[in-house]
């Protein structure tokens, strides 16, 4: 049970970021990564989430390489936002998307009419105080952290085991920043996530994970 | 009134004590503030939206939302202003009133005066990318299709110009450890630091009078975040007045001279870095929530009504079962981690330091490389 990275290569045309990177991250850990700027920590995020296929390496988890098609177990939130959402949907069918991958996981019981378990839903939009009249607007017309909530919503209804967070509360208020990662917290304790941390705050690191993985 | 203001800001005003409060605002003791002179100064100013409500399709009616109300504040010059608050709460929507852009659905109301003059929608057009200049919160402010070297350069006005660009933008390329071939790359092809950084040259091109920058260190890692934030010290020294808009609360304290808490689409307390040495000391409920909720201190949710701009706005208190939840997160998270805290946790903790450590010592070689 390990979201097991092996000797992961990559590069962008002739220029090489990722040489030979391993990683193992067990469920319920915490892992932060740490280097510095231009030093492949998003890139090798995209490569654990499946966004990207390494040059050379591998990426399992729990045994099974990465699904090339379905709902991937490893959900990735991004350093923006703005990019991660598609701009002609509104709010609403963006999270539908994490609601749709969710059920198709396989906790089928409660999403048997394809709308998920409303309940949890609703309390989990309510604790990252998504607003209700966020809803029907366009990711233009929301403020980079209200994505934020949004990404992080449609990444935890997808029912990952895994988590990848990538710079997730940079562009967030100390406070909201406290309330974010608290509800995260929470669900990955509760679900056993392992969870993957890239930020640039020491004291938020310490804070939150439970090792270090320094690339450079 | 307004004839009559104008040369009231141009004079400035005489001198004053510390902790005196004037304009608004109040100073500390290591405030900047030479010549006693208002570089930009906004009164009163309100930005509200035209949309259409949620209902059926022919009687939907036009609703006016009102996204900042009543916010005043000033930069002196050779000052750094940090304008701190919640997500969402219109900090971004501050910096396109103060720079004349407005979306075709807005209406703006208010005063800004900038350098003695009172500015309106035109002028304040005129003004920018000159005298004053964004930097802008997304890396999507760069066009995917020109190489960065070009877009930062500009557009140049016969040979000559084009020469004093390209020298001009190689020194700020050089002063921000840019390679020279970063210059002939296309913005998707920057790492998130590096964008930004390309995103400060280009506002730096014509050696503005105020510079705004709307959240210019998300992505950069802390030594290259606070050679951003040496750099607006710099330019703040030579006179040029600096409005950082940020939500990172820590990085502000360590670089501003006085800092605006933003809340709700208004500046709730505007005060010297001095005043965030202690929660006492702050005035309002929400910068002492801000003060609480940093990783360093307590990384507490705040119980004192100092809720983020999104709950508070509608309700004011949490709603019952959501505040339980919080609460049972808390516990959950004391409860069954104490030996993480304990045992791993300071592994942890120790692993980052040595490798945040690293990382500083790396970039003070670069710098020395650099400079």
């Amino acid at each position: 049970m390990t979201l097991a990275a092996q000797d992961l290569w990559f590069s962008y045309g002739d220029r090489p970021v990722l040489k030979g990177i391993s990683l193992s991250v067990e469920p319920g850990e915490w892992v932060a990564l740490a280097a510095p700027s231009g030093f492949g920590k998003t890139t090798l995020c995209r490569v654990l989430a499946g966004y990207l296929t390494p040059d050379r390496g591998s990426v399992e988890v729990d045994g099974d390489p990465l699904p090339h098609r379905g709902t991937r177990p490893v959900q990735m939130i991004g350093q923006h936002p703005e990019r991660m959402l598609d701009p002609r949907l509104r709010m609403r069918d963006s999270l539908a998307e994490g609601t749709r991958a969710g059920c198709r996981m396989g906790e089928g019981s409660l999403c048997a009419d394809g709308n998920g378990d409303g309940f949890a839903q609703e309390a989990l939009l309510e604790a990252l105080g998504i607003r209700s009249q966020w809803m029907a607007r366009f990711p233009h017309e929301l403020s980079g952290g209200e994505m934020q909530r949004f990404c992080i919503a449609r990444a935890l209804l997808a029912r990952p085991r895994y988590l990848i967070c990538d710079e997730i509360s940079t562009m967030l208020d100390a406070v909201t920043q406290a309330r974010i990662w608290e509800v995260v917290q929470q669900e990955a304790h509760a679900r056993q996530l392992g969870v993957v941390l890239v930020t640039h705050s020491l004291p938020l690191a310490e804070r939150l994970a439970s090792r270090c993985v320094s690339l450079a | 009134m307004d004839s009559v203001t104008p040369t009231v800001h141009s004079a400035g005003h005489g001198p004053h004590d510390n902790d005196s409060f004037h304009h608004h605002h109040s100073h500390g003791p290591a405030s900047i503030h030479p010549g006693h002179h208002h570089l930009l100064t906004v009164e009163d100013l309100s930005v509200s939206f035209r949309s259409y409500s949620d209902g059926r399709f022919f009687e939907t009616a036009q609703v006016e939302t009102q996204v900042i109300s009543g916010l005043s504040l000033s930069v002196h010059e050779g000052e750094i202003l940090a304008v701190v608050g919640a997500s969402g709460a219109g900090k971004t929507l501050l910096a396109d009133a103060i720079l004349g852009l407005f979306e075709p659905n807005a209406t703006v109301r208010g005063r800004i005066w900038f350098d003695g003059q009172l500015q309106d929608a035109s002028s304040l057009a005129r003004l920018r990318g000159r005298a004053i200049a964004l930097v802008p919160q997304s890396v999507e402010s760069l066009d995917p299709l020109m190489k960065v070297g070009r877009q930062v350069e500009g557009q140049p006005q016969g040979r000559a110009d084009a020469a004093k660009r390209r020298l001009r933008r190689q020194q700020l390329f050089a002063r921000y450890d840019l390679d020279e071939s970063v210059a002939s790359l296309y913005p998707h092809q920057l790492s998130g630091g590096m964008a930004r950084r390309v995103l400060l040259c280009c506002a730096l091109m014509e050696d503005p009078k105020l510079v705004v920058a709307d959240e210019p260190t998300p992505g950069l890692d802390l030594p290259l975040a606070l050679k951003a934030m040496e750099d607006f010290r710099f330019l703040a020294q030579q006179g040029t007045g600096v409005l950082l808009i940020t939500h990172d609360i820590e990085l502000a304290l360590k670089t501003a001279d006085r800092v605006a808490v933003f809340k709700d689409g208004t500046v709730v307390e505007e005060t010297s870095v001095e005043s965030f040495a202690s929660p006492q000391q702050l005035r309002h409920p929400f910068s002492r929530a801000l003060w609480h909720a940093l990783p360093e201190h307590d990384f507490a949710v705040a119980e004192d009504g100092g809720l983020p701009g999104a709950m508070s706005a509608d309700s004011g208190q949490l709603p019952a079962p959501m505040a339980s939840a919080i609460a049972g997160a808390g516990a959950l998270v004391n409860e069954t981690t104490p030996g993480d805290a304990a045992g791993t946790g300071d592994a942890a903790g120790a692993g980052c330091a040595a490798a945040q450590d690293e990382m500083v010592r790396k970039g003070d070689r670069e710098k020395g490389g650099a400079r």
